[in-house]
């Protein structure tokens, strides 16, 4: 009785079911004509008056703070034309006594004004940044008349950045217009008179004019402001002509000679800087080239050209300007770490180990993709340097920080261990000697990102020698213990695996071919 | 309730897309609604189509320069029904489907992608000034206004110093009058935030502790009613908005369910005490909330607390293998929704019974 019961149940349930749904889509039909009926008239008839809209929220509550700053005598002439009818009552009701006095305080109170006009600068800033990106946007187009439109509403909207006066100086230094310049650069000057790149741009823009002598006072002015003596940070142009007018003593012109040709040096130096940051590389070398004709003795031109060499890949020329570098400068930290790039890149992995004894700052690129994983942006890890110090020394902390596109490096060991540990990620390969394969886990901490996999392997399999069996069997194994490495197998192309079962070979050919290792190709998914 | 009381859950159109589908919204007062997806060669599309007679037609196809992750027709009036959509760049642009060509409105609104937009004060809803939101990987949640150009109206993002937590979803709620706006963000993790834009403040913050897919208010246009919050692994959080406690915040309700993340939650528009649920395992829940017997009590220090209701399971159905990422119900035929799902497939839903549930 009780199945019966519930077989009817169950047949009264889809019956009223199926009923439901037939009714359902009756009425979907019906529904459906009439809705396009609907839909048609909306579309074809007539725009009925929008009933006025309240005002975009925030513009009025600025608009009233300023008014309330500029026009204190009219605000209370709106007030009095806006006066309540004492008879009006309902208005009297809805009255807000306490609004009305916070109103009157506002108005009278300076402290107040003074928040409103912040407030109108601080929104006025906002547009004024959209402004200035725009008319970067617009430089690095070419396009100078529409980026100087930029920079000038920009300017309208916050007149004190010095920021937008130097850039459409720089606008108006390349459309050949270098009066126009020299005061717009005289402009961020007042506004902000620790503004160095006002003073740099003036000095072109005055340079250019041939007005050489004032662009020396204009930078001797921002030196001695300054108080600074780094040759970096002041640029003295002269020009040849400039130096045959010069009337001093012998001695003091031999002085001046070496000042000029080290400014020179400097000059190029910069110049050469510009090329590089704009990808012109060649350029670049040029410039370096020539100030280091100018300047034998300033290190940093060799180590810039041997930058310049690297991304060129012509990695003797970079070796040898590194080591002319260091030559002038033995504890010029950069050299050092190009010239092991350099070694590095011609696969002398063992020369490339000589570094400075103490603390090494290697600063290299890395490729976004990286730089974009890493959410935490130092992070250190614990490296164990190499066995052929001896004692195994210990590391000290290892801090990546990221500055623009560079992840700087720096390293400090203790007593002058041969094996240096370099880490350099540039857009071509990833080199990882040294490195304990047990930091891996640290280094990678949430994931393993499939580019940086793939660098790693790609790099074991150009270099690969004899003797790295071992170590890339540590490595391959401490690689799979990372969080999310299934996933990142997952992603790898075919022809990744390739390389993969290239590198399996090796290890197998060299007789490291144990019980575990085919358990460990297992998990690369071999 | 009995088996043969409860609503039915029937896929009454199915049709397989060519395309990866991130959200599906009808078009108001009509019969038809927009799919917004990205095609394999990296392009945006948007495909309006029709229901006619149990099937779907396909009124428009409209390709656009970078793929569309959400839409909104929240803040457009009746008659131009402008969809407002949020793409993978962080580009917010309002379309007129009729003249696709170019937006109405463009604005590089974000640095990262827009994972969510919400559309408030049109449609004839409610009072005030039509106003968009998005919120974005990139951590802000920014608020527009059409009438001003390339600013956003308000924009919400970390103090300085603070990480960058993604933005998840966004919902505008509590615009009961042409000042009060409230709008509601969730972050991947866990945050739920409250922040007032008549105040420009924020009003309220707690953590679900697990990252938040999607927050809806009941209603947009009232007094802050319920708010549901869901989550990743399958919980989601339906708080009682009307009596805010000074330290405790909303009475809140837990349920779990689906075992999955819930990727949607969308309330039926004509009665806002029926919610549907979207999973990741590709199955629905439809819930509907019941108020308690006393919505506020008084708490340890005399200060009024509210008190959270119960929600009740009323019909459950799969309809897929992959993820329901989105849900529409239609605003002009009750029990009629949209949803899409990852499996590139887009369902036309029925659900019955829902006028005497």
């Amino acid at each position: 009785v009780m199945s019966g019961n519930k077989a009817v149940e169950l047949q009264t349930q889809m019956r009223q079911n199926a009923e439901d749904l037939q009714n359902f889509m009756k009425e979907l039909n019906n529904w459906e004509e009439e809705i396009k009926k609907k839909d048609q008239q909306l579309r074809a008839g007539n725009i009925s008056e929008p009933p006025t809209l309240p005002p975009v929220r925030n513009n009025d509550y600025k608009k009233t703070k300023t008014s309330v700053k500029r026009q204190t005598n009219g605000l209370k002439e709106q007030k009095e034309t806006q006066r309540i009818k004492s008879y009006d009552y309902q208005a009297w009701d809805k009255f807000d006594v306490d609004k009305s006095l916070e109103a009157m305080d506002a108005e009278e109170s300076p402290v107040h004004s003074n928040e409103s006009d912040s407030e109108g600068l601080q929104v006025d800033r906002d547009l004024a940044l959209t402004e200035k990106q725009k008319g970067n946007e617009c430089f690095r187009d070419g396009r100078y008349d529409s980026a100087i439109e930029c920079y000038t509403r920009g300017m309208d909207s916050d007149p004190y950045s010095p920021v937008l006066p130097t850039n459409r100086a720089a606008c108006f230094f390349r459309l050949n217009k270098f009066a126009v310049a020299e005061s717009d650069c005289n402009l961020a000057i007042a506004l902000d008179g620790k503004y160095v790149k006002a003073y740099i741009r003036r000095a072109e823009a005055r340079t250019a004019l041939n007005k050489h002598q004032d662009a020396l006072e204009g930078l001797t002015l921002y030196q001695e402001i300054m108080e600074v003596n780094e040759v970096t940070l002041v640029i003295e142009y002269l020009s040849s002509s400039e130096k045959s007018e010069s009337d001093a003593e012998p001695l003091q012109q031999l002085q001046e000679q070496e000042q000029q040709r080290k400014q020179e040096a400097v000059v190029q130096k910069d110049r050469g800087n510009a090329y590089f940051k704009e990808g012109k590389y060649e350029a670049a070398v040029e410039c370096y080239s020539r100030g280091m004709e100018a300047d034998g003795t300033n290190a940093l031109l060799p180590a810039n050209r041997a930058m310049a060499y690297l991304k060129l890949h012509r990695f003797s020329d970079a070796e040898q300007d590194c080591s002319t570098a260091l030559a002038l400068d033995a504890s010029y930290a950069k050299a050092f770490a190009r010239r092991a790039t350099a070694r590095a890149a011609r696969g002398r992995t063992r020369e490339a180990k000589e570094g400075p004894p103490s603390i090494a700052s290697v600063a290299f690129t890395a490729s976004p993709s990286f730089l974009r994983s890493s959410h935490a942006f130092v992070f250190v890890c614990r490296l164990r340097a190499g066995s052929e110090a001896g004692a195994g020394k210990q590391t000290e902390s290892i801090t990546f920080r990221k500055n623009d596109n560079q992840l700087i490096l720096r390293c400090q060991y203790f007593l002058p261990s041969t094996t240096i540990l370099f880490l350099c990620f540039s857009s071509q390969r990833l080199t990882l000697q040294q490195i304990s394969p047990d930091a891996y886990l640290k280094i990678f901490q949430n994931s393993l990102e499939p580019d940086v996999l793939n660098h790693i392997l790609k790099t074991f399999h150009s270099f690969f020698q004899r003797e790295d069996a071992s170590l890339l069997l540590a490595v391959l194994r401490s690689l799979a213990s990372v969080r999310r490495f299934d996933m990142t197998v997952m992603f790898m192309s075919s022809a990744e695996k390739k390389l993969l079962q290239e590198l399996f070979d090796w290890i197998h050919s060299a007789g490291l071919g144990d019980a575990s290792v085919p358990g460990l190709q297992k998990k690369y998914g071999l | 309730m009995s088996a043969l009381e409860k609503p039915q859950i029937i896929a009454h159109i199915q049709k397989s897309l060519s395309y990866t589908v991130f959200d599906s919204r009808w078009i108001p007062c009509s019969a038809k609604f927009v799919c917004m997806g990205n095609f394999a060669r990296g392009s945006g599309v948007l495909q309006i189509y029709e229901v006619q007679r149990g099937e779907l037609q396909l009124v428009r196809e409209i390709e656009q320069a970078k793929p569309i992750k959400c839409g909104t027709f929240g803040a457009a009036s009746l008659q131009q029904r402008h969809l407002a959509t949020g793409d993978f760049d962080g580009g917010l642009n309002v379309w007129n489907l009729e003249v696709p060509e170019s937006p109405v409105y463009s604005v590089k609104a974000h640095k990262e992608i827009i994972n969510s937009i919400d559309g408030v004060g049109g449609l004839g809803i409610g009072d005030g000034a039509p106003e968009i939101v998005t919120g974005s990987r990139d951590g802000t949640v920014k608020v527009w206004d059409s009438r001003q150009k390339d600013r956003p109206v308000v924009n919400m993002e970390p103090v300085e110093g603070e990480t960058k937590r993604d933005c998840w979803t966004v919902a505008f709620g509590h615009a009961f009058n042409a000042q009060d706006r409230c709008v509601c963000a969730g972050y991947d993790n866990g945050d739920v935030k409250l922040f007032d834009l008549r105040n420009m403040s924020l009003r309220w913050e707690t953590n679900i502790k697990n990252g938040v897919c999607s927050v809806e208010f009941d209603r947009k246009d009232i007094n802050m009613n319920k708010l549901v919050a869901t989550s990743l692994e399958g919980k989601f959080h339906v708080f009682d908005m009307r009596t805010q406690h000074p330290t405790q915040g909303f009475a809140s309700v837990s349920e779990k369910a689906h075992k999955s993340t819930i990727w949607q939650v969308r309330h039926l528009p004509q009665n806002r005490d029926i919610f549907m649920t979207a999973g990741g395992a590709g199955n629905l829940h439809l819930w509907k909330y019941e108020y308690p017997a006393q919505r506020t009590k008084k708490g340890a220090d005399d200060v009024d607390m509210g008190v959270a209701g119960s929600v009740n399971l009323l019909q459950n159905v799969t309809l897929s293998t992959q993820p329901i990422s989105s849900l529409d119900w239609s605003p002009d035929k009750q029990g009629l929704c949209v949803c899409s799902s990852f499996d590139q497939s887009v369902r036309v839903l029925i659900v019955t019974k829902l006028n005497t549930v």
